[in-house]
């Protein structure tokens, strides 16, 4: 395949997850935490996609592809730390905790 | 701007220079002019504090003193200095003619600049400047505790250098990783090229990752939002993103300084250096767990019990890294031929004061000592013996070190041993009494006789002013050197088996290597000609290049100039646009006209060097012709832009984790998350997205059709890239201007300043990127791009990729949930 097809195809793809986002994400009344999950989960194959694709990570060297995880992977004990950090919010005095 | 004899006069060189060499020394006056001007700032507290009840600063301008002094020493003194040694020193090391991107080094040096001048010019702001301490701590650092202008410059000023380390960062990666001589593999070089590549990758994700409170915090203070100041956000956000900041930050401070300790012992011990894999090793493992441990500076913020313990256990582990590389710094030293110089003075000075300020430092991590300990002198004490001990010390053997190499003139050895005798002695009267003032709270400014703290304070300013007083032997030494010096040769210290910047001229010309490009081969190094590279006439591989036997330098190359044609080695719009830089922050403080001007000329300057790169009126060949593992196929310009966007995944995930810790923070708070479609709509968001997702499709066919030598289809791609990115930025400027039109500003609730951040600052990527785009375009109509020349092109389509990812998650977290 042609390599403009294949990103025509790749955005046809995106785009059709964007409208399975949009209703996931619009069906949060009644699907609650799976529609937040859903479209996270969503949101983040798109990027993959984009990373790949329009990025032309697919045909850089596996060292573009690991760094990049390494960044993205330094966030997560900052997401952690956060998350368990809602729980003692010693800030939160006047909220009810 | 020339002489007659057509030489360019010398104030000229020196603004508009992009050699490395020059941006070096550049770098190094002017952080030794910071340094004493940090110091100087130091002694008026140490002043204060000398005696119980001294007044000699009022409380604002203690609190001022010691706030500059702790930010110029982390941000302006002591990174740069050692930006300095690696500016002038590393292209050589690594056997390269100079930075991947010189303009983009200049740029970095002249940005640094520009933001230490706005810094310092926050101390004249009505009020004066940020009195809140180095941590900025929340809510000291909003308009209700320091309204005072000088407080937002200097959050300013700190951007500003945030983005110059950045495009400094990006700049050292694809030099180091790129540009090797042939033959020069990674685990060959020397320390401090090694340890200056690892704290490249602490700067690549630590310091954009401070750009986010910092932008919050800007917000704030100029814009009104309530990131802050807010029951919502608040102190504990600042923290988090202070110290996930601020921890790697302390090795990105100590690392250079050691690395270079381990060079000079080595030299002056005449071995090799012992177990250098496994310090390499050893530095990745404690670069790796620099990013885990940072809680341990919130010990006392009230977190959750369970992470107490963990990051315990992990600020535990990084001394055992840090043991490895100080035991094999020891072991060198055995059975070695030890020459004790000045350098070598202070390389060993350097290691003895870490080990003690790290023995401190296991203290520190245990729970229980630092419910004790936090906030008092003993922590003073603590992180000056490890950043002044082990990185200035380190620092300061580099400059005697590398002094010979960069000015062709060797300094008075006396001199430098009473430096170093004099540094000594006032360091540790300054530092270890500091130790036994473990009650004394460190954020106070006056205390009276009844506590008892009067007597070691004045032994500490005692020390202070010894210390000081070493720096002058220091400048003494090195002007008398300038003018009196004895000459030096290519190799003063017996350093050329042990790294390429001891087999060049002292000082190295223009393009570092008269004898040809540096092969590291199997019988030693050799210079060769780069034709004869490019035909593969060469042997690569072979041995390390340090060894304990004599290697022949100049061995089977002969002397001949490269005789290949450079363009001046000279661009003015580095330094014109650091001035508009500097101006637009000291505008968005002090008023539009400023703004404006500053605005004006920034653009004007983006124009120029753009008209400059079409025109290729800059050109200087800096060729790989050697090792480029591991990116043997990322050209120059996509890696620089990558390693640029690994460091924006710091950015946007920290402002992404505040959104995560501010949305769920607000069910404790009481505040009412605005509902999905309440604010923004979900149509108006999903149809920026399918344009800005169609633009990215556009930048992507534009490089495909470049690769396929379509001038056409490339035009046309970049053309519609740019319609279709302008039409997303006008649509979010139309639901700004509506949003404000309702009410809902900056300031309206933790939602909208969260919802305004991140929209505004992708929306500046946005805007950047069609600026880029024109240029593009510019270059592609006089023809400047074909199949085997378009990394330009390239770097867009991966910066336009990022720009629309981050909008994949922009979208659904303001519009959708």
């Amino acid at each position: 395949m042609r390599e403009e097809w294949q990103l025509v195809a790749v955005y046809t793809i995106i785009v059709a997850a964007l409208v399975a986002e949009v209703i996931v994400g619009s069906s949060w009344m009644t699907l609650g935490q799976t529609a937040l999950i859903g479209v996270l989960v969503i949101a983040t194959l798109q990027a993959a996609l984009v990373f790949a694709f329009f990025m032309f990570g697919k045909y850089g060297t596996r060292s573009v592809a690991i760094i990049m995880l390494i960044s993205i992977g330094t966030l997560l004990p900052l997401f952690l730390a956060f998350a368990f950090s809602i729980e003692f919010p010693p800030h939160a005095a006047a909220g009810g905790h | 701007m020339a002489h007659a004899n057509n030489k360019p006069n010398p104030l000229i060189v020196w603004l508009f220079t992009t050699n490395h060499k020059n941006v070096g020394i550049l770098y190094l006056v002017t952080s030794l002019y910071f340094l004493v001007v940090a110091g100087i700032l130091a002694l008026t507290f140490r002043m204060q504090l000398s005696a119980p009840n001294m007044v000699f600063l009022a409380a604002d301008s203690y609190n001022q003193a010691v706030t500059l002094h702790g930010l110029f020493m982390l941000l302006w003194v002591t990174t740069p200095l050692a930006a300095a040694f690696a500016n002038y020193v590393i292209p050589i090391q690594i056997g390269a003619k100079d930075m991947a991107f010189p303009r983009l080094n200049a740029l970095s040096y002249w940005l640094y600049l520009a933001s230490g001048i706005v810094a310092l010019s926050s101390f004249f702001a009505p009020g004066g400047t940020a009195d809140w301490g180095w941590t900025t701590y929340a809510p000291l650092n909003t308009l209700q505790y320091s309204p005072q202008a000088g407080g937002s410059l200097m959050g300013l000023a700190i951007l500003l250098l945030l983005s110059s380390t950045i495009v400094a960062t990006s700049n050292f990666m694809v030099t180091i990783f790129r540009l090797r001589a042939p033959g020069m593999k990674l685990s060959y070089l020397p320390l401090f090229s090694i340890f200056w590549l690892v704290t490249q990758f602490l700067l690549l994700w630590a310091f954009p990752a401070f750009a986010a409170p910092l932008l919050m915090l800007v917000a704030d203070r100029v814009l009104g939002t309530v990131f802050f100041t807010a029951a919502e956000g608040g102190a504990l956000l600042w923290d988090h993103l202070l110290w996930f900041f601020g921890h790697p930050e302390v090795y990105i401070l100590v690392l250079p300084g050691l690395a270079i300790a381990g060079d000079v012992l080595a030299v002056f011990s005449r071995r090799q250096l012992y177990a250098k894999k496994v310090i390499i090793i050893a530095v990745s493992v404690a670069a790796f767990l620099s990013y885990i441990v940072w809680v341990h500076h919130m010990f006392m913020t009230g977190i959750h019990p369970g992470m107490r313990e963990v990051f315990n256990i992990t600020t535990e582990l990084i001394s055992i890294p840090f043991g490895v590389i100080m035991l094999s710094y020891i072991l060198t030293l055995f059975r070695g031929r030890i020459r004790a110089t000045t350098p070598f003075l202070f390389a060993l000075g350097s290691v003895i004061l870490f080990i003690i300020g790290g023995a401190s430092g296991v203290f520190n991590s245990s729970v229980a000592l630092d419910v004790g300990m936090r906030g008092t002198f003993w922590v003073v004490g603590h992180f000056h013996y490890t950043i002044v001990g082990g990185g200035i010390t380190g620092l300061i053997a580099g400059l005697y070190y590398w002094w010979p190499k960069m000015t062709g003139r060797m300094f008075s050895e006396k001199l430098g041993k009473l430096h170093f005798a004099i540094y000594m002695i006032g360091f540790n009267i300054l530092y270890f009494p500091m130790h036994l003032l473990y009650d004394m709270p460190r954020r106070i400014f006056f205390y009276d006789a009844t506590t008892g703290w009067g007597p070691i304070n004045m032994i500490i300013t005692m020390g202070s002013l010894i210390f000081a007083s070493s720096f002058i032997i220091l400048f003494i030494n090195l002007i008398n050197s300038l003018r009196h010096g004895p000459k030096v040769g290519d190799d003063p210290w017996g350093g050329a088996n042990y790294s390429l910047e001891w087999n060049v001229p002292s000082p190295p010309p223009e393009f570092n290597f008269p004898k040809g490009v540096p092969v590291i081969t199997a019988q030693g190094l050799v210079f060769k000609q780069p034709w004869e590279i490019k035909k593969g006439i060469t042997t690569t591989g072979g041995q390390q290049l340090f060894t304990t036997t004599a290697l022949p330098t100049n061995g089977g190359s002969h002397v001949t100039e490269h005789g290949e044609e450079h363009g001046p080695h000279l661009s003015p719009w580095p330094f014109i646009l650091s001035i508009g830089a500097a101006l637009t922050m000291i505008g968005l403080v002090f008023g539009v006209p400023l703004l404006l001007q500053g605005i004006v000329i920034f653009i004007a300057s983006i124009v120029g060097w753009a008209w400059e790169d079409v025109k290729e009126k800059f050109h200087v060949a800096i060729e790989a012709l050697g090792e480029k593992w591991p990116f043997d196929r990322v050209e120059n310009v996509p890696l620089g832009m990558w390693f640029f966007l690994f460091g924006e995944v710091a950015l946007f995930g920290p402002l992404f984790a505040a959104y995560f810790f501010v949305r769920a923070n607000s069910a404790f708070t009481g505040f009412a998350w605005p509902l999905p479609g309440q604010i923004h709509s979900t149509v108006i968001g999903a149809i920026s997205t399918i344009i800005l997702l169609t633009s990215g499709l556009a930048a992507s066919l534009a490089l495909v059709a470049i690769k396929n030598n379509n001038q056409r289809g490339l035009r046309a791609g970049l053309l519609a890239a740019f319609i279709l990115g302008l039409a997303v930025l006008v649509i979010e400027g139309f639901q700004w201007a509506e949003l404000f039109a309702e009410g809902y500003t900056f300031g309206t609730d933790i939602a909208a300043s969260i919802y305004y951040v991140i929209t505004g600052i992708h929306g500046a990527h946005l805007l950047a990127g069609l600026l880029i785009i024109i240029y593009l375009l510019a270059k592609a109509y006089k023809g400047g791009y074909n199949a085997e020349k378009h990394m330009g092109v390239y770097a867009f389509a991966i910066y336009w990729g990022f720009v629309v990812g981050v909008w994949l998650f922009t979208f659904p977290l303001f519009y959708l949930i």
